[in-house]
Parts: C-alpha cells; sequence; structure tokens
C-alpha cells in the first residue's frame, strides 16, 4: 500500500493505492475449474491524532488495486496520516505518512 | 483538386486511362458465390474450397479471426459424423474467406480512401 | 448501369490521382497534422503525446491522479536491472546499443539498410540477445516490455525523429506500412484510420477514441486491460483482433512497417513514455 499525504490549502489531501488482489471469489481457475477463493477488502480506515477521518466498507465490487483519495480538515503540516485495510479473511496492512 | 503541374498531369492521364479501361468488361465488387451454391457440392470437396478459400485469405494476411475457430468446429462435426453441421461450418468458413479475399483486393485498391484530405 | 459504372471509375481516377502516387513522408505528416489541427484546434503538437488524455477531461483527470501512483513504475524498476544485468557472456545491452542504449528511443524503428528491414527497439532488445547467446524472449510483454519500457522511460522529453534513407527499400517499408494503417480489415471492416483519425474523439462503446498522431509516444504501455506492461505491437495484434482480424505475428515484417509509418507520423513530438492507459 502507497500513501501520500499533502497540504491544499487549508485540507490534508491523502491518497492511496492498496495492493490488493480483490479476488470476487466468484471467478474460477481455468485450468482447474476449481473457484478461486475470495480475497477482497472489507474495510478501510485512516486516523490522524486518534480520531478516524475516512472510513470505507469495501466489497467484492471494488476492483484490483483499489485507489483512493480523500480530503479532511483538521490536518496540519508534520502531522501523521495513518491508513488500515482489513480483508475478509482478517489480514490487515498499516502503512503512515506524514502530511507535506 | 491539382496541387501542380504533376498533378494536373496525373489526373488527366488516370482520366484517359480510366476511358479507356471503360471500353473493356468491369468487375463486379461483390462476391462471386452464395451460400447456396454449395448445396450441390459434397461434403468433401465443400471441405476443400473452405480451406483453399481460408489459405488464400491468409496468403493476403486478411484472414479474419472468426474464421479459423469455425472451420475446427466444422472439422470436429464432420468427424463425430454430423454432416447437415459440418456442411453448415464449411460453407461459413468458405463465405467469410471469399469476403476477406474480397477485402483484400479493395484495400489493395482503394486504401488510399481513408487519408485525411484538406481542402 | 456500364456508363454508370465508368462514370464512377472515371471520378474515383481522379480522386486518386490528386493524392501523390509517390510516397512523400513529409506531406503525409503535413496532411495528417492540418487534419488533427482543424479536428482539435485547442491542442499543441506536444499535446498529442498525451493521446486521449489531451482531448478528454474526465479521462485526463483519472490519469492524473493515477499517475500519484504510476502503474508503470514497477516495470521499469525491473527493466533497469534487466537492462544492467551482463548476460552468461560478460557482455551487456549497452553494448548493442548507440549511447550505451540511453535516451534513444527516439530514433525508433530504424531502417537498417544491410539487412532492408524496419528494425524496432524490441527487435533490437531481443537481436542483442541472440548475438549474445541469450535465448530470445517472447515479445509483446513481460520482461521484454519492461526492458524496453526502461530504455523508453531514460529517453522522456526527447523529440522523436524517425528517419527515412535515401533507400528503395525504405520508402518501400513506410509505404507497406501507411497502407496497412489505411486499409480496411476483418470481419467488422475497420482499419486503424477509422477509428483513430477519421472518428478520432468519438465515443466507441465505452471508450474514446484517440488520434493516432501521437499514438507512440507512449509506448510501451502500463494498461489495465493487461494488468502490465506491453508493447505497441502486443496492442495492434489486439487492435487487429477487436476488429475480428487474424492478427499478424509480434514483430513480423508487417507490423514492423505499421510501427515504422506510425512513428514517422509523431516526427517532432516528446517522448512521454512509458504510460499508463486503460
Amino acid at each position: 500500500m502507497k500513501i501520500k499525504a499533502k497540504m491544499k490549502r487549508d485540507m490534508a489531501v491523502v491518497k492511496v493505492l492498496a495492493k490488493h488482489p480483490m479476488e470476487t471469489g466468484l471467478r474460477k481457475d481455468k485450468k482447474t475449474n476449481e473457484v478461486i477463493p475470495a480475497k477482497f477488502i472489507k474495510e478501510l480506515v485512516c486516523t490522524h491524532n486518534g480520531n478516524v477521518v475516512f472510513h470505507a466498507d469495501f466489497g467484492r465490487a471494488v476492483s484490483k488495486n483499489p485507489y483512493v483519495s480523500f480530503s479532511f480538515a483538521a490536518g496540519k503540516k508534520g502531522d501523521i496520516v495513518t491508513m488500515t485495510w482489513t480483508d475478509n479473511t482478517d489480514e490487515t496492512l498499516a502503512v503512515e505518512a506524514p502530511i507535506k | 483538386m491539382a496541387k501542380n503541374k504533376f498533378q494536373l498531369f496525373m489526373i488527366v492521364a488516370t482520366a484517359l486511362t480510366m476511358l479507356t479501361a471503360c471500353s473493356e468488361s468491369d468487375t463486379t465488387t461483390e462476391p462471386t458465390a452464395t451460400a447456396n451454391q454449395n448445396e450441390a457440392l459434397d461434403l468433401d470437396t465443400l471441405m476443400q474450397h473452405a480451406e483453399e478459400a481460408r489459405a488464400e485469405a491468409n496468403r493476403l494476411g486478411f484472414e479474419w479471426s472468426v474464421t479459423a475457430p469455425l472451420l475446427e468446429e466444422a472439422h470436429a462435426a464432420y468427424k463425430a459424423g454430423n454432416h447437415e453441421q459440418a456442411t453448415a461450418l464449411f460453407q461459413e468458413v468458405k463465405y467469410q474467406s471469399m469476403l476477406a479475399v474480397e477485402q483484400a483486393h479493395y484495400a489493395n485498391k482503394h486504401w488510399q480512401l481513408l487519408i485525411p484530405v484538406n481542402d | 448501369m456500364k456508363g454508370l459504372t465508368c462514370l464512377s471509375a472515371i471520378l474515383l481516377g481522379s480522386l486518386l490521382a490528386s493524392a501523390p502516387s509517390y510516397a512523400d513522408p513529409q506531406s503525409d505528416n503535413d496532411d495528417i497534422r492540418a487534419f488533427f489541427q482543424k479536428r482539435f484546434p485547442k491542442l499543441e503538437l506536444a499535446d498529442f503525446s498525451d493521446g486521449v488524455y489531451a482531448i478528454n477531461q474526465n479521462a485526463r483527470e483519472q490519469w492524473e491522479e493515477i499517475e500519484e501512483f504510476p502503474p508503470y513504475e514497477d516495470a521499469v524498476d525491473e527493466g533497469m536491472v534487466l537492462f544492467e544485468t551482463p548476460f552468461a557472456n560478460g557482455k551487456s545491452y549497452a553494448s548493442c546499443f548507440p549511447n550505451d542504449g540511453i535516451g534513444i528511443k527516439q530514433d525508433y524503428p530504424k531502417f537498417d539498410t544491410e539487412t532492408g528491414q524496419v528494425i524496432t527497439i524490441e527487435y533490437a532488445i531481443n537481436h542483442c540477445r541472440t548475438s549474445n547467446d541469450e535465448a530470445a524472449l517472447p515479445y509483446g510483454q513481460g520482461e521484454l516490455a519492461y526492458v524496453s519500457a526502461y530504455m523508453a522511460s531514460t529517453s522522456r522529453d526527447n523529440i522523436i525523429n524517425i528517419t527515412i534513407p535515401d533507400d528503395e527499400r525504405a520508402l518501400a517499408a513506410y509505404e507497406a506500412g501507411k497502407k496497412m494503417f489505411y486499409e480496411r480489415r476483418g470481419q467488422l471492416n475497420m482499419a486503424c484510420a477509422t477509428c483513430h483519425i477519421s472518428s478520432a474523439g468519438a465515443q466507441l462503446r465505452a471508450e474514446i477514441t484517440s488520434p493516432a498522431l501521437g499514438h507512440t509516444t507512449h509506448f510501451p504501455a502500463f494498461r489495465f486491460a493487461w494488468d502490465d506492461m506491453g508493447t505497441l505491437q502486443k496492442r495492434y495484434a489486439g487492435c487487429n483482433t477487436q476488429v475480428r482480424a487474424k492478427p499478424f505475428a509480434l514483430q513480423s515484417e508487417e507490423y514492423r512497417n505499421l510501427e515504422y509509418f506510425h512513428t514517422h507520423m509523431a516526427n517532432g513530438l516528446p517522448i512521454n513514455g512509458p504510460g499508463s492507459r486503460k
């Protein structure tokens, strides 16, 4: 997962590219004819100074490697933003970046 | 239309050539066979025609991507003894290939038509 | 009926005669540019390097967003490693190319007067491999595309400069490529020019067709449809299949000639590859 955060006038703009297969669980392997197990992000949460500034509930309809961009008001230069995703297999990953 | 003397010459020369050519017989640009004509052929001859037509289209570089899969299906139907199905499929392969060959000849003569012209 | 056919033959002949019957690549470029400048009057010549992103605001915004995390980054990094790793015999790609292979993409494809054929950068990459006892890589995508992507990245901002030597074989190759570009083919009976000149900027199902002018500046490209870096000729094969024409083999004479014509069209435009596309 890659993250960038930048001040744009008085808003902090955060951009994230989550590298995730977002496998729907509805596809079959062409060779074995077995269903490819579902693996997709269910939740994306971004926190700043202990507050949730972004929350998304994703599902199987979101494409591979989802890209998210949002802005929030309370941030300032130097603050850390932390983005965490959790998927349907309970795997989780977090990245953080300072606001530039 | 004529930007310079060379082009004016070309227009006049081509016009004269066309006039001479018009006195000879003209060829139609439509495919000269339809599916109906194949009813009279036996399946083996039809299969041969289909193969040859496809090979000609391929040689000219204009074979359609949808033709080879149909040919495979035709052979499979033939092997399975389903002659009605095989006939229909070989006919389709032959017809597609003949259209592709016409397309190649048309392209040779008229490909310049799509070049943008600025007036 | 015959009289009408004769008349149309004369008119057709005149029409054909008004297009030069000899190859004049420079005036070909002038005509195409005049056409596109009329079609998209707000664009500067260099803008055409951005393809569809220069003519569609919505697509441009999405592209600018994704450029924050360029999808081609990994391919370029991998390409650099592949490019710099020596072959088993100790030599490397640098030994096969002018300027050690750095910043040279703007000169490709070239016409090789020795062998009498068009050489694309991908063709040259594999030729380099086989001349140094390495196995050729599959054209189209994967490692060969990564090496090409790296070489394109080192050539960014360089101005495309395809030369056609004073050799009738070179001119013939250019003309063959030009013919292929304008020929209608496939069950759908469409030419490259149909979508990318006549109907450039039109909506084709969910896509906007890009102008042919500038196509080659941003290849190889990471296409989301491929989920990988791929070469220009891989796209040729894809486009041919989409109009239901049997594609030619990648790096066949037909496709190399087409690339020669197609890239010459972009002379004077800056390289901005590798790019990302849908």
